[in-house]
Order: structure tokens, then sequence, then C-alpha cells
């Protein structure tokens, strides 16, 4: 037995344990006393000094040692001076089932640090989704983490961590594993293009690669699809929240689709005159267009700016991405040479485009059979922030509030939740939280969090780099975690063995 | 060219026209006195045509020899063959065509060779399309640096529908994506879409498909009335292309609308229809619509052929499956698609499958289980080694859903 120290006082709000001498007991780390019926799982969520020396001989006591040279020292020191553990209840765990504990273990309790078989219990659900290993303190337990994924998917998640804290690794992680399974479609809006690894690990080298994850990309590597639409297959809802319109702009473009149906982007650009819409509101919608589609006219013929848009190519790009979600693959989309913009609009056409499909098979009666999909939007308050959703909803916004219906979750990822307005954030069931020094931030999560994690800040602020808390409805305790390295998977892995080419269409010498 | 598919069609006028179709191409090429002729798969209509195709293929081509027009193709879905054995061959070792498909496999990597055009000194490389599109693993593996890197002006031929340029229509059709080309060839002529187009996407200019010579099927005869190839000029570093459509029979679609009408009066209706127009040397296509009170067997349709054949027309085709009788019930149904109503009908029948213990939810289960029975057999596999496989799939994904246990309390044998 591993015995850390004794529970000496406290309540249910916190167990004050005084720890042995020698040992050191860090923020965070799990703690386990044990009774005849099973045993508690307790956090430290504090730290404090104790002394039976009253605090006016102490200070004397080190001012002479300060100011004068002096042998003094205290006698039994280490019986007199110690260090006071807070800790918090998670757990009681007995042979049978684990519970929220209702009551406090017995005073005067050895208190010892947990061991992997204490969590055994822990088992890996059907559709699993992985997390990364548990953690106490800084030791990190040979235990995965799990949680039923199309839970968690269809429920939405938030992922929230201040700069440099390991939120990409872990979302290269969740994503990879997810590689393994099949329940889930999965859509990556990445502004980075940081996930499919195109120079260096990625998904891409994954053994599913192949047969899950198809690339879009405005500049793909051989294999990888081209990221380009099709003007025709733009609807004048696609830029509802996310392209700044005035009504009289709106109601311009109604007019055009209206009467012009899948043409009307075009014939907005090249109309002179236009019965019925001033003048300037159509001069402006065409500057807009030409910002956001990169589109003019030119000699009274369309001319196209940029790659991404065009008027016989890309028309069947929405369908396919589509597809390929309901499908149960992973389609990631390189935004990064795109403006915030753009960006946004391209993500947008394609989550509506899975939404409205699921939406469809919900009324027929097929959605049931279909993979649930989860829609990664880094940067969330992009789209989910309070002052954008004020200025009109968004099709992100409509996922966060009626998307769990359709089998269809949001992975919002952000440095600052405190910018989406509570109501979403409340509805965000799974949040992984990491570092995060910004107070206002961390009151943001802990006020939403699934758990009671009202003791966790100053936790939450002292998490390093891939540490993390896991926090969730489908979780009965609020899971401290280490993210292993992305990297770290390749050292562990299998190396995929390619299978032999057959090649058919040429004539080899 | 591409999508010449000679000896298609059943119906003798409608081969025969394909035929004269392909001979007038050729004689327009030589009239214009080309350089040289690519043709982007599917020469023939399968890989082993009859004799009397072959003799006028051979005579063509021998006359652009004489004229010395070389002829540089790849095979398409159609006259590919996996043995290798093909007519195209023949005609190459006869020297009347060059295949450009010439590879090398090089520590995985496929390396093509392709050819050099003596008088243009263009190189030209190409990769045959396959069926099912098997192609694609040739592209996956395909070095596209070495290809990007050779220096001089280069045409890339290829038999495959591109996912980026793919219309609304062939949505469901295989297809690749651009990437998987070489960049920077000076035009990409594309074969397999049989409707034409002309693409500029990044960096690939000129990719061309410019459609069937000759519609292939009745949809295509009803779509495009007519097909054609291109003729390209290059001249100081700028491409023209002009698209030369060729008519041999003009294709007149007369529309039919028979709603209210009985079937002892569609023949009327077929002669005002078809008196407004000139049928000589026609091909006529009647195009149904309506529901009409009767029996579709009671249209005389040996009578209106008959008239339309006195009128001069060449050939007559029907469409009639835009004919609602009370014979037929319609069937609703939105999702046509072959995945799509195989899912409605196992979703429909589900709840009948009760297996215990199953992992994965029935319909999944059914669709992924169906997929695994119906692996096909490869090329040169063994009977023996093909049911190994099957059936070693089948354990792993019953065992995998814990179902074998189940399979042998309940199927002894």
């Amino acid at each position: 037995m591993d015995i850390v120290g004794k529970i000496v006082s406290g309540d249910f709000s916190g167990i004050i344990i005084r720890q042995k001498t020698g040992v050191d007991i860090e923020l965070g780390e799990l703690l386990v006393a044990r009774e005849n019926n099973g045993y508690f799982i307790l956090q430290v969520f504090d730290i404090s000094y104790g002394s039976q020396i009253p605090e006016r001989i102490r200070s004397l006591a080190a001012g002479l040692k300060l100011e004068e040279v002096s042998n003094l020292s205290f006698l039994d020191s280490e019986l007199s001076n110690f260090i006071l553990i807070i800790l918090k209840p998670i757990l009681f765990v007995t042979p049978n089932r684990y519970h929220l504990p209702k009551k406090l273990p017995k005073f005067f309790s050895a208190v010892e640090r947990i061991r992997e078989e204490d969590l055994s219990f822990l088992e890996k659900p059907n559709r699993p989704l992985y997390f990364g290993k548990i953690r106490s303190g800084s030791r990190v337990l040979d235990i995965d983490v799990f949680l039923r994924g199309d839970d968690v998917i269809t429920h939405h998640m938030l992922i929230s961590a201040s700069t440099g804290k390991g939120k990409s690794n872990l979302v290269k992680v969740l994503t990879y594993n997810l590689l393994n399974e099949t329940y889930s479609g999965l859509l990556v809006i990445d502004p980075h293009d940081e996930y499919y690894g195109r120079t260096k690990k990625g998904l891409k080298d994954h053994p599913n690669a192949r047969n899950k994850i198809v690339y879009f990309s405005t500049n793909p590597p051989p294999g990888a699809s081209t990221l380009i639409l099709d003007l025709k297959t733009i609807k004048p809802w696609h830029l509802t929240g996310i392209v700044t319109l005035t009504e009289a702009q709106i109601e311009c473009i109604y007019l055009f689709y209206n009467r012009d149906k899948e043409n009307w982007i075009e014939n907005i650009v090249l109309a002179e005159r236009e019965e019925g819409v001033s003048a300037v509101t159509l001069d402006v919608l065409k500057r807009k267009f030409n910002n956001v589609f990169g589109v003019s006219s030119e000699d009274g013929r369309i001319s196209f700016r940029s790659s991404l848009f065009s008027n016989n190519s890309g028309v069947t790009t929405i369908k396919n991405v589509v597809d390929n979600l309901e499908n149960g693959k992973t389609v990631i989309i390189d935004t990064s040479k795109l403006g915030g913009e753009v960006e946004l609009l391209i993500g947008g056409i394609f989550a509506e485009g899975i939404f409205s499909r699921y939406r469809d098979l919900s009324s027929k009666g097929y959605l049931q059979n279909k993979p649930c999909v989860s829609i990664i939007i880094e940067e969330a308050p992009r789209v989910l922030g309070k002052d954008v959703l004020d200025k009109g909803a968004n099709i992100f916004g409509t996922i966060a509030r009626e998307g769990r219906k359709f089998r269809v979750g949001l992975v919002a990822i952000t440095q600052l939740p405190s910018l989406i307005p509570k109501e979403i954030l409340a509805n965000m069931n799974t949040k992984i939280i990491m570092g995060t020094e910004m107070s206002n931030e961390r009151s943001a999560l802990i006020e939403s969090s699934p758990q009671d994690i009202s003791e966790e800040s100053r936790n939450i602020a002292s998490l390093d780099i891939g540490e993390a808390l896991l926090t969730s409805t489908f979780s009965k305790l609020a899971i401290p975690l280490k993210i292993p390295l992305f990297e770290d998977i390749f050292k562990v892995d299998k190396k995929v063995v390619k299978d032999k080419t057959t090649f058919r269409g040429v004539d080899l010498e | 060219m591409a999508d010449i598919h000679l000896g298609g069609w059943r119906e003798d006028t409608l081969r025969e026209i394909g035929i004269k179709t392909f001979e007038k191409a050729i004689d327009i090429s030589i009239q214009e006195n080309v350089d040289f002729i690519i043709v982007s798969g599917d020469f023939f209509d399968s890989s082993n045509p009859t004799i009397e195709v072959m003799v006028k293929a051979a005579k063509k081509l021998y006359e652009l020899k004489l004229n010395e027009i070389p002829v540089y193709v790849i095979e398409g879905s159609h006259d590919f063959s996996p043995t290798g054995r093909t007519i195209l061959k023949v005609f190459q070792e006869a020297g009347l065509l060059k295949r450009v498909t010439a590879g090398e496999e090089i520590d995985d990597r496929l390396l093509l060779k392709g050819t050099v055009d003596e008088k243009t000194k263009i190189k030209i490389y190409g990769i045959s399309g396959t069926r099912r599109s098997l192609e694609k693993a040739d592209y996956s593996r395909l070095d596209r640096d070495a290809l990007e890197n050779q220096e001089g002006d280069k045409i890339f031929l290829f038999h495959s529908a591109i996912e980026e340029l793919k219309s609304g229509n062939l949505y469901q059709m295989e297809s690749i994506p651009i990437s998987f080309l070489p960049k920077g060839f000076l035009y990409y002529a594309g074969g397999h879409i049989h409707e034409k187009g002309e693409y500029e996407l990044g960096e690939y200019k000129n990719v061309v498909f410019p459609g069937a010579l000759f519609p292939n099927n009745l949809d295509e005869l009803l779509n495009f009335k007519g097909g054609g190839f291109y003729l390209v000029e290059y001249k100081n570093e700028i491409i023209n292309k002009k698209y030369t459509p060729i008519i041999i029979a003009p294709v007149i679609l007369l529309d039919i609308h028979l709603d209210g009408i009985h079937p002892i009066n569609i023949e009327e209706k077929v002669r005002d229809v078809s008196d407004k127009n000139n049928l000589k040397d026609s091909i006529v296509i009647l195009k149904f619509k309506g529901k009409i009170e009767g029996k579709l067997s009671d249209i005389n349709f040996k009578k209106i052929n008959s008239y339309l054949e006195n009128k001069g027309a060449l050939l007559i085709k029907r469409d009639t499956r835009d004919i609602k009788t009370n014979e037929f019930r319609e069937i609703k149904n939105s999702s046509f698609t072959k995945e799509k109503l195989e899912e409605d009908v196992i979703v429909r029948h589900k709840d009948q499958i009760k297996i215990k213990e199953c992992q994965t939810e029935i319909v999944s289960f059914v669709k992924a289980f169906m997929t695994i029975l119906s692996k096909e057999k490869k090329e040169g596999e063994k009977k023996d080694d093909y049911t190994k496989v099957v059936l070693s799939e089948s354990i792993v994904y019953l065992s995998k859903n814990n179902l074998l246990e189940e399979l042998d309390e309940t199927n002894s044998t």
C-alpha cells in the first residue's frame, strides 16, 4: 500500500488530509480511501500548509534564520509542520457498481495513490470514442478513456484551450482513432491544413485512410479532390448569417433566385439594371460577390478570379461531400488558402448539405441506419459567437440547437468559450477542457459543465500541454486526461503493408 | 476523338451509321492534313469486334498510313481486355496505329514511357480505361514527377470520368480526381464521357472530352442527336480547338403526347406530328409521353413504323418509358440508385431478420455481409482460392459479430 496521507477533517465540499512526510501530492491527483465494501476515489483540488506551531513563533524562527546566523531548528519538525491536501470525493466504487458518493470516508482513513486496477471498472463501450489516458496529477495511468461515440458526437463537443496547449494534437488523436470506427462520418473544416498530413504524418497515414478519408483542397496532392464548386450549386440560404447582407440585398437575391433559379449569382453579376432593385443595391451585391465568390463581369461575360468557384466544374462537389459523410467517411476540407468569410461559407455549404440530407432521411424514417456525423469547426465563435448569432442565425447555430435530433453534431474548438452564448455552450454535452489561463473563460466552462467542477478552476489554469479535463453528460465523473502525442501513435502502430498493385491500363515491359 | 465504339448498336442501320461516321471523320482528317490523330479509348465497342467491323476499320487506318498520319490510341472500358488480347494490339503489330500505354514498374511506381510523334516531336502518354475503373490503381502509383519533368510539349490520353468535371447526371459514375493526372501538359485528351466538354482547372489546361463520335445508345441519340471530334491546331504556343460535328443521318425527335388518347388514335397523332418534318434519311425517335386508355400492346407500332419508313425515315426508334397505362402501378420511390433501392429493400424486410447477439445494427450488418459475399473473382485467381477468401472474410465478419455460434446452432449442415 502506497499510503500518502490520513483524513483529518473537512466536509463534503472538501476533505482534508495530512500529507505524509516525504511524499509529493499534486493538484488534480487521484487518491483512494478504502472501506470494507468498496473505495472512494478522491481528487486533489487544493493544497496548503499546516503546522502545530503558532504562526507568531514560525515567523520569528524564519526571521532568526534570515537575519542572523542561527542553528535554530524545530523539535520533531516533520511532525509539527506538514502539508494539508484538500480533496473532493468524486466516486464510490463497489465490486458491482460505481456511483457518485453520498457519504464521507471514515475519519482518519488512510489515503493511497490510485492504482490502475482501481479504475478497471471503466470499460470500453460499444461504438467507442477514444480520448486519451487517465491522468492523476501529472502521472499518466495506463487506462484508456472511451465514451460511447455516437452519443458524444450527436450531443456536440467543445474543445477549449489557450494557444499552445495541444488542441490540434487532441483533434488529430480523436479523429485518427475515429477512423477505426464505422459509426460516424466526420467533416473537418481545416483552416491550417494540418490534419490530412500533406507534408508530415497525419490522418492520411491511418491504415484505413484509403477507404475512409476524402481530402478536398484548392491545391490537392495526387489522388485528392479539387475543392471547386459550380456557382449553380450555391443557394441563397448558404449566405445566411455568414455574409453580411442588408434586407434590400436579401430581397434582391431572392428576386433573382426565384426567377433565374440556379443562375441567380451569374445573372446578378451580369445584370446592368433590374426593375425593383436600386442601382446601389445591385452594385453593392456585385462587389460582395466579387469578394466572396471572386466573380465579376468582363465584356458581358462572367469572369472568375479564384479557382474555388466555376461555372462548369465542381457540379457534384457538394453531393460528393455529403454522400461521403453519409457513408461514414472522414471528409477533410483544406481551407487554408481561403479568406475567413469564404472559409466559413464553404464550411457552411457542406454543413447545410449534410444537415438537410439527414433531416430529409429522418422524415422518411431512414436516419436510424445512418452513421452519425460530426462537424469540426475551428475558432468556433466566428460562427457561434453571441455577436455573430445576434446578426442572424446560421447553419452552425441551427445544428448546435437542432442537430442532435438528426444525428449531426458539432465539435467546436475555441480559445474563447465565453463568446459563445450560454444556451449553446450548455448544449455542448461533452467538453474537453485544456489549460486555460483566463479566469472568465474558465468560469464560462465551469458554469456550463455537465459535472460540478466548481472546485477545478485552479486545476484548469495549471493544466500543462496535452493535459485535459473531460466532462460529459455521458460520464459519471469529470475525467482528468493525458492526450497522447499524435506522432507517438506511429511508433506503436504496425507498418501498413501495401497491397501489390496490379497495373491494368498500361503495357508493362 | 474518343468513344468511336465501332461495332456498337444491335441494329444494322445504326451500326452502319456509326461506321460511316468514323469513315467521314477520317476523311475530314485527311482532307485537313492533320499531323496525327488521337483516340482516347473505346475505338471499338468490344475488344474482339466482328470481321466486318475490323475490315472497315483497317481499311481507313491503312488510308491514314498511306497519308502518313499516325494514329495514337489507348484502350477504353469497352475494347480493353484483362488478358491483353485486343484488336488494337493486332492493328498495332500491323503498323496501323500506336498504343501509347507503354510503361515500366520501378520501385512500385509506374513510369510511363509514351511515344514521341516524329513529325511534331510532341510526346504522347496515356493510360487505358478498364471495366469498373480499375485504372485508378495505375494512377495511384503513377510517377507524375517524371512526366511533369519531361521537357517539350506533351499530350495525355485518358479514358476515365474526372470527378471535378462530371455533370450532375453522371454523378453516380465512377471517376478519378483530376489530381491523378500529371500537371502542365499541353492537352488532356479525355474519353469515356460521351458528352463533349472543354475545361480548364488550375494547372490543367485544355482538358477536352470530344464525346462519342456517334451516340452509343437511345438516350445519347435523344440528348446529343449526334457526335463529332475536335480538330486542334497548335501554333505559336496557342491552341485552337474546333469541334467538328459529323451528321450522317439527322436525328429527329418526335414528341408524341398521349394524354387522353385511345391507342387506336395514336397512329393518327404520330402522322400529325411527323408530317411537319422532313424525315428523309433520318433517324426518327418517337418519344411517347402520357397516359393511355388501354394497353401498350394496343398500339400498332408496326403500322406507325411503316408510315414513317414510307416518308423516308432510315430508322425508327421508340421511347415508351414515359407511357403510363393502367397495367402498371407507379413505384413510389424517389431514390433510384441501385444502392438506395437495395437499402430500401433491406430496411423494409429488416424485421424479418432476427439475429441474436449481433454486434452491428441489422441493416448495416446485411449491407456489409452482402458486400463480402458479392466480392468478384479476380483475374487469374483460382476458384478454390476465391472460395477460401470469401469464406474466410465471412467467418471473420460473422465472428466479429458473435454470430458463428448461432450459425452452428441453426444450420447444422
